[in-house]
């Protein structure tokens, strides 16, 4: 199935974040709360730009550390849906103007 | 309020909290382009150096600033951290906690911060950058919730860990914690003097 631009996420703009030793601190200025990503939920992190869709996202992370791609996929999905609902991630802005942003 | 040269004068206040929190506010604001932050750390000075020991309530600022030395405590609540010529510096505050006395209105290098964990025997354990960063954070001042703001504050508490040297500090309730904590430290887990990374006294 084609993917569309809505299937896209982009990192929340309200956010202070910063990678130190390979893994992320998050700061959710609104709710005063830290959140703390390891070295593969920092990679996904790191890739999650609007451009890229989880699959994308989950087929790097499985070249880079070697594990199944269906594995890749269903931890990248799940960790997506977590920070979406966290409200770390905001869908990305469509570019047809079909999307909206949440 | 109204300004005279570069004090401040307050009238009509019906609670000294009031001005307390307006004081913590404005500071935590004015302190950040100054490449400065509040933490809930009690502060203690001992050979001219600074040592910061942040912790929520209840985790033993008062305490630990009651087994200090008369004279030596800079603070037993709020500390003001700020950078200045690439080196870290700690003041004292006028926000009291337990002592219900002002802080001391000087500062010190600061020789390293030290957060607080209440244990039956005392020891540090170095942290790394991260977790330093991690472990200071819960205790930092700050009540904007703008974006820019606090990514300029995640960036300075960034380099705040990373020059200066963090330790949690396991600390019994009597003064033998002042035995574990050394006279020379470098960032991340290297006591110049002992040579090892984590001390013990039991």
């Amino acid at each position: 199935m084609k993917e569309t631009p809505q299937d896209c996420w982009q990192k929340n703009p309200l956010l202070a974040w910063r990678e130190i030793e390979g893994e992320t601190v998050i700061i959710s200025p609104d709710e005063s709360v830290l959140h703390e990503l390891n070295d593969t939920g920092s990679f996904v992190w790191r890739h999650i730009d609007g451009q890229h869709t989880a699959a994308q996202i989950a087929s790097l992370l499985a070249a880079e550390y070697d594990v199944a791609p269906e594995t890749a996929l269903q931890d990248t999905e799940a960790l997506v849906a977590d920070l979406g609902q966290r409200k770390l991630l905001v869908r990305a802005r469509s570019t047809n103007g079909g999307g909206d942003e949440r | 309020m109204w300004l005279n040269g570069t004090a401040a004068h307050f009238s009509g206040v019906r609670s000294e909290y009031t001005v307390d929190s307006l004081l913590r506010i404005l500071l935590s604001w004015l302190l950040l382009p100054r490449e400065g932050f509040l933490l809930h750390a009690a502060t203690v000075v001992r050979d001219g150096s600074a040592y910061v020991f942040p912790g929520r309530s209840g985790a033993g600022k008062s305490t630990l600033a009651s087994l200090s030395p008369a004279g030596t405590v800079l603070t037993d609540e709020i500390s003001l951290l700020r950078r200045e010529e690439n080196t870290w510096r700690a003041y004292g505050t006028p926000f009291w906690g337990e002592f219900r006395a002002a802080g001391s209105n000087c500062s010190a290098p600061v020789q390293g911060i030290f957060p607080l964990v209440k244990a039956d025997e005392n020891h540090l354990r170095a942290l790394a950058p991260r977790g330093a960063l991690c472990a200071i954070l819960p205790c930092v001042l700050f009540f904007s919730s703008d974006a820019e703001a606090n990514k300029r504050l995640l960036d300075l508490l960034a380099g705040t860990v990373a020059q200066v040297p963090c330790y949690e500090l396991h600390f019994r309730r009597d003064t033998s914690f002042w035995d574990v904590l050394p006279g020379t430290l470098s960032p991340h887990g290297q006591r110049e003097e002992a040579g090892t990374q984590e001390g013990r006294s039991t």
